[in-house]
């Protein structure tokens, strides 16, 4: 059963088009996307120029004006930051494409200090204003308890009409363990009826898309309130299973890298349904040729470049929707196309990739390329996996995609294993939330400088500086194969 | 299920006070039955009617009341019944359950709620206030439709709940995923020595990558690529996928071996009709138009696949498939477009023509009749024998949609199997005949349509003689002189006589001046006149005769007492003068 199929902290307000609200909480909508806006200017022109100066003055007034036309329609504010999504009053903001850069800016200076609620009541003047907000630009004063830390240096400010409080998420399930549970879980259950799917069809048995469809719906929710977490398994590495944890893989990216783009719940939904189902014209290749070990022949790769039109044809095959899977027909179709419409399968008729088909062959080649499979002893090192795909426009991937996708996985992407120049060995397990630290994620330390494990695992935010040095604590120096040192990526991540 | 399942189900929820309680179960009673009422109605009405409106308006007000009470209230969802805090408060009643086999549909007003949504998983319901004023229509219509739509087809209730946001509603489910399902790939032991030594490994700065090789791909789009982003996808949601998917499938047959097009060729019949279902006549005609260009273009087809090709379309003129055809014109309304539908019919065999002519001529919309004559003219148009051929149609329908076509199109030929449906019982074909028979302008036509002026049915002898004046068939006078003394005129409807005696003036001309004002100023030899209505008919009929003699005898009559009468001749006068 599932525990939390409608999130209880996102109930209210649609994270896109929000089609039940309220014409009230429309307008709060509107107005608490103006407010952060206008926090987000005051926090940057705070950082960037002194108090007297034009801009910060001008960034202020703009700030304390979006306040009090929240006020206006409520007593006070309640500004809610909860995985990646604000709430204002209890309503979801919207986050699309023209949003969703500001909106991170902001959750990441408040996450700094743990702060998951800022509270507005009437009457707060310019000094509360600054005060709270030199206070958020700040550097967090103690690991251990940044949010009370930032709690105890507010108390000491003359502010009364703003507060703060503590990341719920982080208090509600402290060690992140359910939240991973449930991705392992949707993991396990997807990888599962992937299986089955392609096995059913494999056997010519009549196959339901009811529980596809289940699947790719947990899988949207677990990007959208976990994205770590299930990004994390992406590393997970089974070569007896690699048809079905590639499937999932490559919908877990498609998903994640939509959510980035600003895709819908809708849009995501379709989008992993493609994603998943994009190799399910492998069913109909012979099973020889799907695991040969080593490279194919001259005769055998027209045989494997079949496949995507044989996704196509073996999609009308299912059944469980009410309307043909277009979409999904589309991305098994076009997975292998590269956008100069070269790639497999050829075309005679006029035909523009779709862009969910140019999402999915970016997610397809990631994983594939970082996966030991058949046809591939030895898979590539993730960033050079990216480099590939965005400097080699023979590969024929969409440039803007790309960027995109590097600039969700970071370029050293979660499960790349990497030497610091302490020469610890670390895997990463996070990308830095900070789009300008890309290069710097967070990492698990799992081994010393002499190859003693670390257990458990130091995790660490490569941006972190030394205050003494004014540098980075640790930087990565290179990437290097898991396999030469023994280790299952995949361990550190269940 | 899973465990955590019950468990959650037993919590009391609600938070109504103990002594309250009874109060609330009351409201919820009440509220979830309503519930039922109004998703039952919805099936009834089909989402439409002002007795749904009262239904659903009276839920609405019972969730009010609820919910000035309690914040929200939890019911579990059991097979058969709702039960909030241990009560059952909801039972569907027993004899409901056939109906949702799938064996087909069973009555609405007997469907139980409970089992609809235990059936599609769903085990527990959190209604919160608000959901009456914003959500409780949205629920309805989605629970309609997943009543509607029954087999494997259907959109799941699940996808189609977790399809949108909630704000007041909250749900539980069973999984339709696998329990206990292993992640794979991990070890489980992560702790083991390290295999090799960092420092020992060859260390270069740079050695794979450094964020300097990243720098352009960094960081964010901008907001030029944004807005590249933002109208791809844009575009991307109102793209026709569908001329995409045919495409390669198009492609795909024409490379592919003989069992690929002869499952395509499958697909393609399996798709045709749901395009035609949901009204996409255009991307259905897009198919039949790439078939025939690939089945006569250069490359050839396997003898199979050609058979298959020939069944496909040779269904196309089946009456069946026309007169579904015509019900999805007809369910389409305005969305379905004249040139639309020409366009697919023109792939369709001339054997459509007689199932097509035939739904036209029985369509109650005439909007739609217009739309498929004008369709099946096209079709007609390449194939007159064939059109010519349907005339003798033992189908009432079928001919007298044949003649009028046959009319239209000027197929001359034919006017003498036109002629000869003048004697068929049904009034409709003969009124079609002489309809075609006035199109076709001929002297044989003009010749049969005399004798339609004596047929049985009025419709039939007013279009005749509107007919014959239009024509200006002289030799039509004597018989229409002779209708105007008849008894039968006098006692037949105004439009006829009007008819007829207009027809006469038309064609008589000056000579017909004689008889027209003997009829409306003349008196018998008692000094009576004919009835108003018929000295009116005359006038009319003298008004069609541009003469000063005419003129004369309307200009006598101008100042008559009958007003009937004076009216008539005014607007003779005046349409003489024009």
């Amino acid at each position: 059963m599932s525990d939390v199929l409608t999130h209880p902290e996102t109930q209210r307000g649609a994270a896109q088009g929000s089609p039940g609200l309220s014409a009230e909480d429309r307008d709060l909508q509107r107005k608490g996307r103006d407010f952060l806006f206008a926090l987000a200017g005051a926090l940057r022109a705070l950082a960037l120029y002194p108090l007297e100066n034009q801009a910060v003055v001008d960034a202020l007034n703009a700030l304390e004006a979006a306040a009090l036309s929240v006020l206006d329609q409520d007593d006070e504010m309640v500004i809610r930051y909860v995985g990646d999504f604000f709430f204002v009053n209890d309503v979801r903001l919207r986050v699309d494409l023209a949003s969703y850069a500001t909106y991170g800016q902001v959750g990441r200076a408040l996450q700094r200090h743990r702060i998951g609620q800022l509270e507005v009541f009437r009457g707060a003047e310019r000094g509360e204003w600054t005060a709270l907000l030199a206070l958020v630009n700040s550097e967090p004063q103690d690991e251990e308890d940044p949010f009370g830390a930032f709690f105890d240096r507010l108390g000491r400010t003359a502010v009364l009409h703003l507060g703060v409080g503590p990341d719920r998420e982080g208090e509600r399930d402290p060690t992140g363990d359910k939240g991973r549970q449930i991705a392992k879980r949707t993991y396990a259950q997807t990888v599962a009826v992937a299986r089955e799917a392609m096995s059913g069809l494999r056997m010519g048995r009549g196959v339901s898309l009811r529980p596809v469809k289940r699947a790719v719906q947990a899988i949207v929710d677990q990007v959208l309130t976990n994205e770590a977490s299930i990004v994390g398994l992406t590393t997970l590495r089974d070569y007896d299973e690699y048809t079905f944890t590639h499937s999932v893989n490559v919908c877990i990216f498609s998903v994640a890298l939509g959510k980035k783009l600003g895709f819908n719940k809708h849009q995501l939904y379709e989008l992993g349904l493609g994603a998943l189902l994009h190799d399910v014209g492998k069913v109909r290749m012979p099973l020889e040729l799907i695991n040969k070990a080593g490279p194919l022949s001259p005769d055998e790769i027209p045989v494997l470049q079949e496949h995507p039109a044989e996704g196509l044809l073996s999609l009308f095959e299912m059944r469980g929707l009410s309307e043909v899977p277009l979409r999904a027909m589309l991305v098994a179709y076009e997975h292998h196309m590269k956008v100069d419409q070269t790639g497999y399968p050829r075309s005679e008729r006029r035909r523009e990739p779709t862009l969910f088909g140019r999402i999915v062959a970016v997610a397809d080649g990631f994983d594939a390329a970082t996966t030991k499979r058949s046809y591939q002893a030895q898979p590539w090192p993730a960033d050079k996996v990216l480099r590939e795909m965005r400097d080699n426009p023979t590969r024929g991937f969409d440039p803007l995609v790309v960027k995109a996708f590097i600039s969700m996985t970071g370029i050293y992407p979660v499960g790349s294993v990497v030497i610091l120049d302490t020469f610890e060995l670390a895997v990463v397990c996070q990308t830095n939330p900070n789009p300008e630290c890309l290069h710097q994620p967070i990492v698990k330390v799992i081994y010393d400088s002499l190859g003693v494990p670390v257990v458990p695992p130091t995790t660490l935010d490569l941006a972190e500086i030394d205050p003494a040095t004014g540098k980075p604590r640790r930087s990565i120096i290179k990437t290097t194969d898991p396999e030469r040192y023994g280790i299952n990526v995949g361990d550190y991540f269940v | 299920m899973t465990d955590s399942a019950t468990e959650t189900l037993t919590q009391p929820t609600g938070g109504a006070p103990d002594g309250a309680a009874a109060d609330v179960r009351a409201q919820v009673q009440d509220a979830l039955r309503g519930l039922a009422k109004a998703w039952r109605a919805h099936l009834l009405y089909e989402g439409s009617s002002p007795a749904l409106d009262r239904i659903v308006e009276g839920v609405r007000e019972s969730l009010r009341r609820t919910f000035a009470g309690v914040p929200f209230f939890t019911v579990a969802v059991e097979e058969r019944e709702l039960v909030w805090e241990g009560v059952s408060v909801y039972h569907g009643e027993d004899t409901d359950r056939p109906g949702f086999g799938g064996a087909g549909r069973s009555d609405p007003a007997r469907e139980n709620l409970a089992f609809t949504l235990y059936r599609d998983g769903v085990r527990e319901l959190s209604f919160h206030r608000g959901f009456e004023r914003e959500e409780m229509d949205e629920l309805l219509s989605l629970l309609a439709r997943v009543s509607r739509l029954r087999g494997e087809e259907q959109d799941d209730l699940l996808t189609l709940l977790w399809d949108r946001d909630w704000y007041h509603l909250r749900y539980r489910y069973v999984e339709a995923l696998p329990e206990g399902a292993v992640l794979p790939g991990a070890s489980g032991d992560p702790a083991r020595p390290a295999e090799a030594q960092p420092r020992e490994e060859e260390v270069q700065l740079a050695s794979t990558v450094s964020p300097e090789d990243f720098r352009g791909a960094l960081y964010f789009l901008d907001a030029e690529e944004l807005r590249r982003l933002e109208g791809e996808l844009g575009r991307e949601m109102r793209r026709d996928l569908w001329t995409d998917v045919l495409n390669a499938l198009f492609d795909r047959m024409e490379d592919g071996g003989a069992l690929r097009q002869e499952q395509i060729v499958g697909i393609l019949r399996d798709l045709l009709p749901i395009l035609l279902g949901s009204g996409r006549l255009d991307t259905a005609g897009l198919i039949l138009n790439e078939l025939v260009k690939i089945a006569t273009g250069g490359r050839r087809l396997a003898g199979p696949v050609m058979k298959s090709l020939r069944t496909l379309f040779d269904q196309l003129s089946d009456p069946a498939t026309v007169a579904e055809l015509v019900r999805t014109v007809e369910g389409a309304g305005a969305a379905v477009s004249e040139a639309s539908l020409g366009s697919l019919l023109s792939y369709f065999p001339p054997e459509a023509l007689g199932p097509l002519l035939k739904a036209a001529e029985t369509t109650a919309s005439a909007t739609v009749r217009r739309t498929v004559q004008t369709a099946a003219e096209r079709l007609a148009e390449g194939a007159r024998e064939h059109l010519a051929r349907l005339l003798p149609d033992h189908d009432d329908a079928v001919a007298a949609g044949a003649a009028r076509l046959v009319g239209r199109l000027r197929v001359t030929t034919a006017a003498g199997d036109v002629a000869r449906l003048l004697r068929r019982q049904d009034a409709n074909t003969r009124l079609a005949a002489v309809e075609a028979l006035q199109e076709l302008r001929s002297p044989s036509a003009s010749e049969a349509l005399e004798g339609a002026l004596e047929d049985a049915d009025a419709r039939v002898r007013v279009a005749a003689a509107r007919a014959l004046a239009a024509l200006r068939w002289a030799p039509a006078k004597a018989r229409l002189e002779a209708a105007l003394d008849g008894k039968r005129l006098r006692e037949a409807e105004l439009t006829e006589r009007i008819a007829f005696f207009e027809a006469y003036g038309q064609l008589a001309g000056a000579e017909g001046v004689a008889v027209l004002e003997r009829i409306l100023n003349g008196r018998s030899w008692l000094g009576r006149r004919e009835s108003p209505e018929i000295r009116a008919c005359a006038a009319r009929g003298l008004g069609k005769i541009r003469h000063p003699a005419a003129e004369k005898a309307l200009t006598a009559a101008a100042a008559d007492p009958d007003p009937v009468v004076r009216t008539a001749v005014s607007h003779a006068l005046k349409s003489q003068r024009q």
